[in-house]
């Protein structure tokens, strides 16, 4: 790795670097009480990365035989060449040894996958707490990356990230109508995080309240008051701002939030964070796929706009410093700047005190998926259900709806935001692809929105 | 190491366990990307990858693992997983077998294109500058980001039933962003894909770019709510379509009783004007192919007849589950990327979904709208697959009166069913575009609601 560096150096990279990595997971799906797939995969290779100006040039390969190696890096440093581009060379940064284990108590290496498999066949019985369950789902998942990384700096890194994720996913269904419901626990967590889940009681919640959504009613549609659940919340930081914020989007004024900072860009009572240092948290990261340690960084503190997610080609074109949300999917995949763990901060208020001052809207209840629009500012964000609002009272359960609206606008008429935050794993693709593992959150929150539902 | 010493290493492996069925999924690509940020050609990328996805039966007993592979050692080991997952698994009672031999290959579709497996870097560079200048407006309009992935494809199938498919396939997939400058930037999307080069035309990618910015920066707030004609152009209709229609037709999603259309066959479930097709015969689609992932031959199948629903898509074990012969649509591949397919489940998927066109031009179908909105871009047009609900935001939307564009509108959601309005069809037009693996024409419906702000 270190003498493909050289050679890239040599062929004229201003900087590159030469990263390894394994990935290795066991998945478990269990459906409808059968084991569908029992699987152990890996994913190993190696990517080049060389820049020259402001055009990188990449090559990856599975192949990790030295001749493979040597042509994928003079391929690297040859398609560096092509681009081009201008742009600001990357300024040297102190060189960094380290090795690092991933911070767990029971690593799943160490788990036999009889035992994963029991607690996974206990969560999906437990989904069938009626007859009108109709399909039931879980999903297991643990994956453990290591990555070796060199670069042009001098740098020398190993380090090791584990992360798991489960998931109960239930369909009922009662005439021909059909709802579903799920539940999800995940982390940078070893097995520990399994055994200290109470995995029926996850299943017969996921169960419970998809028989329930058979009777939720169409969402109302216009512009109206909504508060926002914490995955909810989590995913208009997510979406409205996370995204806007990624400095890639900035350096080519892409962004709405270009030029942002010091401005008001939302109500007073809004502080926003991203945060890949969170010891657990799904999107938890010790060093980005550029070798920098993560980071906490304040994107919001009461309503001012403070900064941009930075990766080493960003922070050199805007003269700032870095802020580790480099990453990428996986070594064959190229680095964008992206977030890590992204959220609303605590406010003072309780749930009831929000729904007590309103007269007419909605409770949004967990996300389905959601989607940024960087240049225009906009963003969509499904809801899985909802609840109706009237007169301060919570009423009907609403099936799933969408939320919409100017990012700014919104946040100025943000007026509540609750006392508990609460952060919720999931994969952020940038556009439709280039999927990393993130958790988005923050507090319930009241704001006025276009709200909308078939 | 070349992929059939591979296939012959991973199937010794297994064999010598004594297993009654074992099958072997081996992919070699090679992909050629590049993208272009703020107008600059910024990454060329060369990525090469092979791997091998096992599945192996003891009696009822099912394991697979799949992994990046390039040494004998490695197809060796991933075998030997699987065959531990199997002696793990509990027994599946659903199961009756993997694809047997026998089957002929009925259709033999031209996606293979020798021009874009040997692409080099400056080529992709020509044609990247070329649809960039095609774009750029003086400083009306830039291209703040774009992608061309080309790739090479060679897939081989072997089981223990005899069952011995090969595919070879090339993919051309184009995404480019146009965005205005100035205080309200307007953005516009082209994509293409093909299995060739030569429908890909950079010029008019380009002139369509800098249109549809141009359009898209004089959106305004659309206001109130309109329950009108809906028009839906091919790239968004095709998302809806595959995420409602494509799930519902899926014997495995049958099976869940998840699907919208369990237990309809020979019913009515859409309008007259609609009638969908799997045709793995067309070269121009992205997972055109002789056989499906499972090695089992594919055949053009008429699957909705004038609104009257003929069959469901299975692959080998939800056809086992109703004792018939699979279908053809196991499908692992992906029509927008080749990397890391050998980690992809099989899925019951359409190999290629096409949508009857109708006989009016798109322009004829515009003129003929009284008053309605046509949708030129969604933030991200995925419909519930159970439900077939949906709230989509609108970056895009034209309204139209008496056949006349008379304004251009964001800040919307369009709520309906697809569902309800794949019943509720208008007219279908004759301009069938590809996008992803789906070849559809633009549709106009009835009885979708468009909400905006009060």
């Amino acid at each position: 790795m270190r003498t493909a560096v050289d050679r890239m150096t040599s062929e004229g990279a201003e900087f590159c670097d030469a990263k390894y990595q394994m990935l290795k997971n066991a998945s478990i799906r269990v459906v409808d009480g059968s084991v569908r797939s029992l699987t152990e995969q890996s994913l190993g290779g190696v990517c080049f990365r060389a820049r020259v100006g402001g055009s990188w040039g990449y090559a990856t390969t599975v192949q990790l035989d030295k001749k493979t190696l040597l042509e994928s890096c003079l391929q690297a440093a040859k398609n560096a060449r092509l681009g081009g581009a201008k742009g600001t060379r990357i300024p040297d940064m102190p060189s960094r040894d380290r090795q690092m284990r991933a911070d767990v108590r029971i690593h799943p290496d160490n788990v036999p996958i009889e035992e994963k498999l029991e607690y996974v066949a206990d969560l999906d019985r437990a989904q069938k707490t009626d007859p009108r369950i109709v399909n039931s789902n879980s999903d297991y998942r643990d994956e453990v990356k290591t990555n070796l990384l060199v670069n042009s700096f001098g740098s020398s890194l190993k380090w090791e990230e584990v992360r798991i994720r489960m998931i109960a996913f239930a369909v009922a269904s009662e005439s021909g109508h059909r709802e579903m419901y799920y539940e999800v626990t995940d982390g940078t967590k070893g097995f520990e995080l399994v055994k200290e889940k109470d995995v029926n009681a996850m299943g017969k919640h996921a169960g419970e309240e998809a028989v329930k959504m058979l009777t939720a009613k169409k969402p109302p549609s216009g512009y109206m008051i909504c508060i926002s659940d914490p995955q909810v919340t989590g995913l208009l930081a997510h979406e409205v701002m996370g995204h806007a914020s990624e400095a890639d989007e900035i350096v080519k004024k892409r962004s709405f939030l270009t030029g942002a900072v010091g401005k008001k860009v939302a109500s007073d009572e809004i502080t926003m964070v991203d945060d890949g240092t969170i010891r657990g948290a799904y999107g938890t990261i010790p060093f980005d796929d550029e070798g920098t340690p993560s980071s906490r960084t304040v994107i919001i503190e009461n309503g001012i706009y403070k900064g941009y997610l930075q990766n080493l080609e960003t922070a050199a074109e805007m003269g700032v410093a870095l802020t580790g949300n480099g990453r990428a999917q996986d070594f064959g995949r190229r680095v964008w700047v992206r977030m890590t763990n992204t959220f609303f901060e605590a406010g003072d208020w309780t749930l009831e005190e929000m729904i007590e001052g309103v007269d007419h809207g909605v409770l949004a209840d967990k996300m389905i998926s959601g989607m940024e629009d960087p240049v225009g500012g906009g963003f969509e964000a499904k809801t899985l259900r909802g609840f109706i609002i009237e007169k301060g009272e919570v009423t009907d359960m609403t099936r799933s709806f969408t939320l919409t609206g100017s990012a700014l606008e919104i946040l100025k008429t943000t007026d509540a935001v609750g006392n508990k935050v609460r952060l919720d794993g999931g994969n952020c693709g940038k556009g439709i692809e280039d999927f990393v593992l993130v958790t988005s959150g923050g507090p319930h929150c009241r704001s006025k929105l276009v709200v909308g539902g078939g | 190491m070349d992929i059939d010493s591979i296939i012959s290493s991973a199937t010794r492996a297994a064999t010598k366990e004594g297993l009654d069925q074992v099958e072997i999924f081996a992919i070699r690509t090679r992909t050629l990307s590049l993208y272009v940020d703020d107008s600059a050609v910024k990454n060329i990328e060369e990525k090469i990858d092979q791997g091998l996805a096992v599945r192996v039966a003891k009696g009822k007993r099912l394991g697979q693992s799949s992994a990046a592979c390039s040494t004998l050692r490695e197809a060796e080991m991933t075998a030997r997983t699987a065959v531990k997952m199997a002696g793990l698994s509990p027994v599946d009672k659903g199961f009756r077998r993997f694809p047997a031999a026998g089957g002929k290959a009925s259709v033999k579709p031209k996606v293979w294109d020798e021009k874009v497996a040997h692409l080099t870097g400056e080529q992709l560079a020509d044609i990247a500058r070329h649809v960039v200048e095609s774009s750029m407006d003086g400083d009306r309009v830039k291209v703040p980001k774009g992608m061309i992935r080309t790739a090479r494809i060679e897939s081989r199938i072997r089981n223990s039933n005899g069952v011995e498919a090969d595919h070879e396939s090339t993919m051309v997939y184009l995404n480019f962003t146009a965005m205005t400058n100035g205080a309200k930037p307007g953005e516009g999307i082209e994509s293409f894909y093909s299995p060739h080069l030569s429908g890909l035309d950079p010029a008019a990618i380009g002139r369509s770019l800098r249109g549809k910015a141009l359009a898209s920066s004089k959106t305004v707030a659309f206001k109130g709510r309109m329950k009108g004609e809906t028009v839906i152009l091919p790239d968004d209709l095709a998302d809806m379509l595959m995420s409602s229609a494509g799930a519902a037709l899926s014997a495995e999603n049958v099976h869940k009783q998840r699907s919208a259309w369990m237990g309809k066959v020979g019913e009515e479930i859409a309008s007259r004007s609609i009638t969908l097709m799997d045709d793995p015969s067309d070269g121009r689609g992205m997972l055109s192919s002789s056989y499906d992932d499972e090695g089992v031959p594919a055949s053009k199948k008429t699957l909705v007849d004038k609104g009257i629903l003929r069959s469901y898509l299975y692959d080998s074990y939800n056809a086992g589950l109703e004792s018939i012969e699979p279908s053809g649509n196991g499908i692992r591949r992906r029509p927008e990327d080749a990397q890391g397919i050998y980690l992809d489940p099989v899925g019951v998927w359409p190999m290629n979904l096409v949508l009857a066109p109708g006989s009016m031009s798109r322009e004829e179908l515009i003129a003929s709208v009284d008053d309605g909105v046509l949708i030129e871009r969604l933030a991200y047009p995925e419909v519930n697959p159970i439900t077939g609900a949906f709230g989509l935001e609108v970056r895009c939307g034209h309204m139209i009166k008496k056949g006349k564009i008379v304004q251009t509108v964001d800040r919307a959601l369009l709520v309906g069913n697809m569902f309800e309005a794949l019943r509720n069809v208008r007219e279908v037009a004759n301009d069938s575009t590809v996008f992803k693996s789906c070849i559809v024409p633009t549709v106009s419906f009835d009885g979708i609601e468009l909400v905006g702000s009060a």
